[in-house]
């Protein structure tokens, strides 16, 4: 039966039982996606009939046995930042708007090999600048447990579109938390795979050496089949790796597991995740693994290192937005003044602010000041966590300090967004793995996700301790009411 | 740090931006507040020697193969003739 909690795992088991047919179950997501996406604004680009159309391939394929692909049948989003042929790659930015990309993400094509469906390009901050989807030049995306507040970003787009049934699975893009902090709060599953695991080629570059695409999932079994599609060593991006294919098994226990948790996290916490995130460790020692705290010196230094080296990298790589090659252009006598004038109508206010901070960064006289001292203290975050990591197999902290917030609460205070991304973007500085997984509610019924941390490589036990604490709970088979959004109504925000 | 507003106007030419004169106060504040902020790195010691950041596995070998990616390449540019991209004039009087 189609439920709002299918799996992956399930879906492919009714489709090669014959139970549902992929067209059956990409029209029951379509259906749903024209109920509900009007009230939550996740697509910036829907392809339904491409969709219906390649389910009736799968189908064919499905029935005449020739069934090689792990994803066969399976919906899928992709954040709009990641380029998918035949369909438009915005970035959430008006200086893209009717750009066409002309080749494909490599996790794309590996996905649609796998059988995948791509249904449409998912919301997101313009240029993934952002913890709220508000940043959109399209407007912002609504969180599917409660209209009035943010889903998180800059991938919010595809963390409520997989919150709210729409599809599957989802892609997103993680720079410092853009896929595990939306995860976190709309109760789904993400993963921001280790650096170089997942091609970078197609995906829109902000910060090259931090971003990494990330998968989203209901559960951290779903999230292994999209990781075993979408991974491996790519010509096409010089910074992929070449790691052993993830094999996921279950494991039966936490036994043998060391986790350390980072202790004065949960105190800049609000009650109600701090309550959760305690539980979900007990839980994890209930299921056989060892707690140690732990503290790590340099996190707190990591925030203000990440902003710089992030806004350094995205001022270089914005810098192609000039006009010339894609998108738009303002007419100006010169080649310099047509620039500046398309670049100042078409980025919004946090591009802006980000490539001047970026720029101030690297200029002469505050290079060695700003820039090239973040840098030291990124080398040293990434040498802290592999000292841990000699004694410990992960490392636990709150994805978020708080839940969602509302729609508008704090989108004009850069430094406070800044910080919900606290926890997260140590993890991109050091090129390692990190996982959100629900484990909670706070007392209005918005999500709490947890944060496994691992170090590089190691994806895959990760998602092992996740799968083994999922087995024994139900966080993340909670599902928003949808018949409740119809009730809300939405004050006008944009 | 204290940016004042020719910093700021400065920052903004290299960024090939031009700011609205009515924002500028506004990016200013908002820039110096998160540069205030950010000053905390400058604290790091410096006695430690960081490893060089290398992330890749070596280049992959350069063999050259056709592109047929030119006329698609194009077609997202807002102005082309004959095969190539047309642009104001590049150097000034």
């Amino acid at each position: 039966m189609l439920t709002p909690n299918l799996t992956i795992n399930q879906a492919s088991t009714m489709l090669r039982s014959g139970e549902v047919s992929s067209v059956e179950l990409v029209q029951a997501f379509i259906d749903q996606i024209d109920q509900y996406e009007p009230s939550l604004h996740t697509f910036l680009h829907l392809e339904k009939d491409h969709a219906l159309a390649t389910a009736r391939s799968a189908d064919q394929l499905l029935n005449s046995g020739i069934d090689t692909a792990p994803l066969l049948g399976i919906p899928i989003g992709v954040k709009d930042n990641i380029h998918v042929q035949g369909m438009p790659t915005t970035c959430g930015s008006k200086m893209l708007e009717g750009y066409s990309p002309p080749f494909e993400a490599t996790a794309i094509s590996q996905l649609r090999q796998a059988g995948a469906i791509v249904v449409g390009k998912t919301n997101m901050d313009e240029f993934a600048m952002g913890s709220s989807t508000e940043n959109s030049a399209y407007g912002g995306t609504y969180n599917p447990w409660n209209i009035d507040y943010v889903p998180g970003g800059s991938s919010g787009g595809s963390a409520a579109a997989l919150a709210s049934g729409f599809v599957l699975g989802a892609l997103g893009s993680d720079t410092g938390g853009s896929v595990r902090q939306p995860a976190s709060l709309c109760g789904v599953c993400g993963l921001k795979p280790s650096y170089g695991r997942i091609s970078r080629y197609g995906l829109v570059a902000f910060g090259s050496s931090l971003d990494q695409i990330g998968l989203f999932a209901r559960t951290a079994h779903d999230i292994a089949l999209l990781l075993k599609a979408a991974e491996g060593k790519d010509p096409q991006d010089a910074t992929s790796r070449s790691s052993a294919p993830i094999d996921f098994q279950p494991l039966s226990s936490l036994a043998g597991i060391r986790i350390g948790w980072l202790e004065d996290t949960l105190d800049s916490c609000t009650v109600s995740v701090k309550q959760a995130v305690q539980a979900a460790l007990a839980e994890m020692e209930n299921l056989g693994a060892e707690l140690i705290p732990i503290r790590l010196e340099c996190m707190d230094m990591a925030l203000p290192a990440y902003y710089l080296i992030a806004s350094a990298e995205a001022s270089a790589n914005l810098a192609r937005f000039d006009g010339l090659r894609y998108g738009k252009r303002q007419a100006d006598d010169t080649f310099t003044n047509a620039t500046i004038r398309s670049r100042s109508r078409y980025l919004g206010p946090e591009v802006k602010r980000r490539i001047m901070l970026g720029t101030f960064a690297l200029s002469a006289g505050y290079a060695e000041r700003y820039y090239y001292k973040a840098q030291r203290l990124r080398e040293r975050i990434a040498a802290d966590f592999e000292e841990v990591f000699g004694r410990l197999d992960a490392i636990v902290s709150p994805t978020s300090p708080n839940t969602a917030f509302k729609v508008g609460a704090i989108v004009h205070d850069p430094i406070e967004m800044y910080r919900q991304d606290v926890f997260t973007l140590a993890v991109n500085l050091a090129g390692i793995c990190g996982l959100s997984i629900p484990c909670g509610f706070d007392s209005l019924g918005l999500p709490i996700g947890v944060q496994l941390i691992g170090p590089q490589g190691r994806d895959e036990l990760l998602l092992q301790v996740a799968d083994t604490y999922q087995q024994a709970t139900v966080w993340h088979l909670q599902r928003p009411d949808m018949a409740l959004l119809s009730n809300h109504r939405k004050e006008e925000t944009q | 740090m204290a940016l004042t507003l020719e910093q700021l106007e400065h920052i903004a030419r290299l960024s090939r931006l031009e700011l609205d004169p009515s924002e500028r106060e506004h990016y200013r504040k908002q820039l110096a507040a998160v540069l205030e902020w950010a000053e905390r790195v400058t604290g790091i010691d410096e006695s430690l020697h960081p490893e060089q950041l290398t992330s890749h596995e070596g280049l992959r070998p350069d063999n050259p193969k056709d592109s047929t990616l030119a006329d698609d390449l194009l077609t997202n540019s807002p102005d082309t003739e004959r095969g190539f991209y047309r642009v104001p004039r590049v150097l000034d009087q």
